[in-house]
């Protein structure tokens, strides 16, 4: 990932040559000041707003994509429980095949 | 009528005009002053404040009745030792990181924002990292970035990189950097394989390229866009996720240092030794029924946990980050509620420091305590430090009440091993030189031999300066 931090600090450093750049890239919304008693860094600004893009979009993604295993998942354990409730079944019938659990049954 | 005088704020107490803390009866108040009146009323009626101090995320208060001068008066639950950044161990550091990021995450879903993220904010209380400034939030401006970002990575992610990738004795550059350390230094100082880390190379390396760019002179745009479209929520929100995955992908674990294994190889102590010793030390805790001890050079805090088992708030202070860090371990294992491991070092204690070097309070501030533990602990300071025995018992009375000290003469095998490559020049260094010394400050109330060993148990009463 090294390529992304010299791209990140290649725009900002873009960013800063060119004030307008930063203007019309970042549609940016001018206000007389920040009601901050921190001093947030000039640099830290900058970085943080260079780098909004990407991160939201990485975050956006993985959202998603931790949504779409969730789905997947939720096929996965439906699986167990019905296989579960049938080696109840079998148990409850007096039959003497030990059922194995779905995590048991590679272990040797 | 006299007019009312105002409160005078505490030393540390004086950056942020929301208000400040005070001290009052031997009670910590907070004032807030009408400035704050919005936010303080949007973390209500937000829901976010409930919320923060039913998760043991946020100190809860209560307010007192109005006064003149102050909108409102807070008394906020009461902490036992304050404890600082360069004392913690390196999970310690990383689960306040992580309790920020988290409270920031809870903020922004509740349209506020951390406007600071000091590791001063936090603090332990009741075994766990706990925010302390109520005044810290502020409503979430859309489109403007985070505020505290740099202040976060100075104070937490720059330091835990440094001491998981280069030294764990880095820790100590947040004593000479009080706002955190300066991320030019981190990045000159970290592995330049850390750039490859995706989290270490944007949160450190970049931004530190970036500070280095803007940080003044022509490159520097003359108006800062408070605001900017590019900055939405999403992005905020992807921003903490992202500390957060920084913060979770550093670790370091205690392998191989100096006192972590201390009990397992100790041959001064067989377990039915170490039994006698938890007797002795139990019956005299017993007699002194402490509310507050600090055990120094506790180790792993076997012993500290005698004095938390008969209901003492136990500081375990140590020099050694792995045994500190073992320490937490264990409480957060247990979820033990009064016992906090600090880092120390005894021979050079921390100072008052920050503002008129009173911001952050040396360790005899932070005192006395009901009792201070000194057990195994005498001969690293008399014989290791050449600290004079009057000087020792001059330093631990002003620091408790009450001291049970474990004395550890020459024949014992561990001074023998300290004594074995260096000249002796310690003729005093017996028991009737340690009482002697002793005798200046304290009333021995009783002295007990360790059965199977050559150390004595002291008992000691402070007394009062005349």
């Amino acid at each position: 990932m090294a390529p992304f931090a010299f791209v990140l600090s290649r725009a900002s450093a873009a960013i800063s040559r060119s004030p307008r750049t930063l203007v019309v890239l970042l549609a940016v919304l001018f206000s007389p000041h920040a009601h901050a008693y921190l001093d947030p860094g000039t640099g830290s600004y900058i970085l943080q707003l260079a780098a909004a893009g990407i991160l939201a979009s990485m975050f956006t993604i993985r959202m998603y994509w931790t949504k779409v295993k969730d789905w997947f998942r939720s096929f996965g354990k439906a699986k167990p429980e019905i296989a579960e409730k049938a080696a109840a079944e079998k148990s409850a019938t007096g039959n003497n095949d030990t059922p194995r659990g779905p995590g048991e049954s590679q272990a040797g | 009528m006299s007019p009312v005088l105002p409160p005078e704020p505490a030393s540390a107490s004086f950056r942020d005009p929301s208000g400040f803390m005070f001290r009052e009866g031997g009670v910590w108040l907070r004032q807030v002053n009408e400035r704050y009146r919005a936010d303080y009323e949007l973390l209500f009626s937000s829901g976010l404040y409930a919320e923060l101090v039913a998760a043991k995320r946020l100190i809860a208060h209560e307010e007192l009745p109005p006064r003149e001068g102050a909108w409102k008066v807070l008394r906020p639950e009461q902490i036992g030792t304050v404890s600082y950044p360069y004392e913690w161990s390196f999970s310690q550091l990383k689960d306040a990181a992580l309790v920020t990021l988290e409270i920031q995450a809870a903020a922004l879903a509740k349209g506020m924002s951390l406007k600071d993220a000091t590791a001063y904010n936090i603090q332990f209380v009741g075994g766990r990292p706990v925010l302390i400034d109520t005044l810290s939030f502020e409503r979430l401006e859309e489109g403007r970035p985070w505020v505290a970002y740099r202040q976060f990575c100075q104070h937490f992610l720059a330091p835990l990189a440094l001491m998981a990738k280069t030294d764990i004795r880095l820790s100590q550059l947040s004593r000479v950097h009080i706002d955190g350390v300066p991320l030019d230094l981190a990045v000159a100082l970290l592995p330049w394989t850390t750039r490859l880390n995706f989290g270490l190379g944007l949160h450190l390396h970049a931004h530190a390229a970036s500070q280095k760019k803007h940080g003044g002179g022509s490159d520097t745009p003359a108006a800062l866009p408070a605001k900017s479209a590019a900055f939405s929520k999403t992005a905020f929100l992807a921003t903490i996720d992202s500390l957060q995955s920084a913060v979770k992908g550093l670790d370091w674990q205690p392998a191989g240092t100096e006192w972590a294994d201390y009990y397992e190889r100790n041959n001064n102590y067989g377990d039915s030794g170490l039994q006698e010793k938890e007797r002795a030390v139990g019956a005299m805790l017993d007699a002194l029924a402490p509310k507050s001890v600090w055990d120094l050079g506790a180790n792993t805090g076997r012993m500290s946990r005698l004095a938390a088992a008969r209901g003492a708030n136990v500081v375990a202070w140590d020099i050694d980050p792995a045994c500190v860090e073992a320490n937490w371990r264990q409480v957060v294992r247990a979820g033990e509620t009064n016992v906090l491991p600090l880092l120390q070092d005894l021979t050079n204690p921390s100072g008052g420091i920050g503002w008129a070097g009173e911001e952050r309070m040396s360790v005899a501030a932070r005192g006395p305590v009901d009792v201070v533990m000194a057990l195994g602990l005498i001969h690293h300071l008399a014989i290791s430090n050449n600290v004079p025995l009057d000087r020792i018992a001059a330093f631990f009375a002003s620091l408790g009440r009450a001291v049970i000290l474990e004395f550890v003469p020459k024949e014992d095998s561990q001074v023998a091993k300290l004594l074995a490559t260096r000249e002796d020049i310690f003729p005093t260094y017996n028991r009737a030189g340690f009482e002697a010394a002793a005798a200046r400050y304290f009333d021995v109330e009783a002295a007990v031999d360790i059965p199977g060993t050559c150390r004595t148990l002291y008992r000691l009463r402070t007394r009062k300066p005349a």
